[in-house]
């Protein structure tokens, strides 16, 4: 009971915190094969947003939630109008390569936007809810569960919408075969556009998620981003529910070895692990080598 | 009154200096069924491909309904009626076959439930495995799913690349029944075939393509008949 409890509140809500920032990043792969190193960029833009509309305006923490959201949007249209219609356009031979470069581009230029704008020192966002209770030796924060269960809310809806909507729809169809989907009349350019806005919006509102657990520094979102690197690729590069299964084991296998062997193994646990997983899954949990996976 | 549907006209291209079309012309009419016959590898799926504007051509012009279609994007071509179903096994795989069909229907959003039931009732094989993930389909399951994914957007012409390659003799027979279900309906089709055996009573007019050039063309009964000829063009003799 004295390590089930930890264990289990730990990885539920890693676990969910690690799927919410990971989802976007899956996303974007799946449909574009474009690895986006400037995710957290957009992590730390949604969590100083949330901070500028909850501490400097005065607005609750779901007003802050949302417009982490909407400017997330506008951020990766931005993006995508700026940077990747060109590359798109250019139709270069060495896409990865050359969105991967992009991208790091695109991470100084945040930070230094960030720093620019939001100074050096460390901020914080306010908790969604306040107060705790005690399980046996283990305290358990209302909002650790409030942002555990809102990351579980983002993961249901974008669930829901790309399975359900006619853009979620198009968008799995361009992922698994962009010319196939051209021939059901699918707009290719157009839903890439719209993956790349709901990809910025699910990462900056995760970011958001974040905020309220950690510091913000205008170079935050790098430790995020690497562990949201190793869940999409343990998960299997582009797969959503690859992303999703590999953020909750990650988020329990992290949660067990804190607490059992203590914090500082944690990390090298989580990459031993994975080099074991890739071994004999090489693709990850639920990545195949052609086929589409969202 | 002008009831010519589609037009290619001394069409050329192929894949940078590569050149896979050589001069190509053929018409399809409203309500015909045209088959364009030939052995693997002389350009007919090229050429459907060019159709379908997935493959861009340098010479000759290609229309449809009068209006000049090279050069569009393929969904603009999707939008004016061209329904094209590629060769092989081209279903969203990690989707289910109701999800494949609702890709179809992304023209026609609206209505898209009822669309989904008329077609499945025309592919009854399909709708009793319509929760299934398309990965799990047999091969002749999924060349149904792709005509029936294809029929979505309510095509006026419908480009069907070689349907029966690779399947079985009874699931061949059931594939062509439903094309010739299809043609019933009034659609124009293209179909794109390697083997005469199911052109009789489909197909109302046949070309005959080898090395990238149209060799011969006529009435379905007239080409057929025509032994020799087709002979040397598919088989070399």
């Amino acid at each position: 009971m004295n390590t089930f409890v930890p264990i289990l509140y730990t990885g539920v809500v890693l676990g969910s915190i690690f799927a919410a920032c990971s989802v976007g990043l899956a996303l974007l792969y799946g449909t574009l094969r474009f690895l986006n190193l400037a995710h957290g960029g957009f992590l730390v833009i949604g969590g100083y947003v949330a901070w500028y509309v909850t501490s400097k305006l005065g607005m609750p923490f779901s007003v802050g939630f949302l417009i982490a959201g909407v400017v997330g949007m506008g951020v990766g249209l931005f993006t995508y109008i700026i940077i990747l219609r060109p590359l798109l356009g250019i139709g270069s031979p060495r896409w990865d390569i050359a969105t991967i470069i992009a991208s790091v581009g695109m991470a100084i230029v945040i930070e230094a936007s960030v720093l620019e704008i939001f100074g050096p020192r460390l901020k914080s966002l306010p908790a969604a809810v306040d107060g705790a209770f005690a399980v046996g030796f283990t305290v358990i924060r209302y909002n650790a569960l409030f942002v555990g269960l809102l990351a579980i809310g983002i993961l249901v809806m974008t669930n829901w919408y790309l399975k359900n909507t006619k853009n979620g729809i198009a968008l799995r169809a361009v992922a698994s075969d962009i010319n196939t989907a051209y021939l059901m009349g699918i707009p290719g350019r157009k839903i890439f556009a719209v993956t790349v806005a709901i990809s910025s919006a699910l990462t900056t509102t995760a970011g958001v998620l974040l905020g309220s657990f950690y510091f913000l520094r205008p170079d935050s979102g790098q430790n995020p981003m690497l562990t949201a690197i190793v869940v999409v690729v343990f998960g299997g590069l582009g797969s959503i529910r690859g992303a999703i299964a590999a953020a909750y084991i990650i988020g329990f296998l992290q949660a067990t070895v804190s607490v059992v062997f203590g914090v500082k193994w944690a990390m090298p646990a989580l990459f031993a692990f994975m080099i074991i997983v890739l071994i004999f899954r090489p693709y990850g949990l639920y990545g195949k080598p052609d086929e589409a996976r969202i | 009154m002008n009831d010519e549907y589609l037009s290619v006209k001394e069409v050329t291209g192929g894949y940078g200096d590569y050149i896979v079309i050589d001069g190509v012309s053929l018409r399809i009419k409203k309500r015909q069924v045209v088959a364009l016959l030939g052995p693997n590898g002389h350009g007919k799926t090229t050429l459907a491909k060019m159709i379908s504007c997935l493959v861009p051509i340098s010479g000759g012009a290609i229309t449809f309904r009068g209006e000049r279609i090279d050069g569009h994007h393929p969904d603009q071509v999707v939008r004016l009626g061209i329904s094209h179903i590629p060769q092989g096994d081209q279903v969203f795989t990690q989707m289910s076959v109701e999800e494949n069909l609702l890709a179809g229907a992304y023209l026609r959003w609206e209505g898209r439930q009822n669309r989904v039931a008329e077609i499945l009732s025309t592919f009854p094989q399909l709708e009793q495995r319509k929760q299934v993930a398309a990965r799990v389909l047999s091969g002749g399951e999924r060349r149904m799913l792709a005509l029936a994914r294809g029929l979505m957007s309510s095509p006026s012409l419908l480009i069907v690349d070689e349907p029966s390659l690779g399947l079985a003799p009874r699931m061949r027979e059931t594939l062509y029944d439903l094309l010739k279900k299809i043609s019933v309906t009034g659609t124009s089709m293209l179909l794109i075939e390697e083997k005469t055996s199911h052109l009789q009573g489909l197909a109302d007019y046949v070309y005959v393509m080898e090395s990238g050039k149209i060799v011969l063309n006529g009435e379905t009964a007239d080409v057929l008949n025509n032994t020799d000829e087709l002979m040397k063009a598919l088989i070399g003799v």
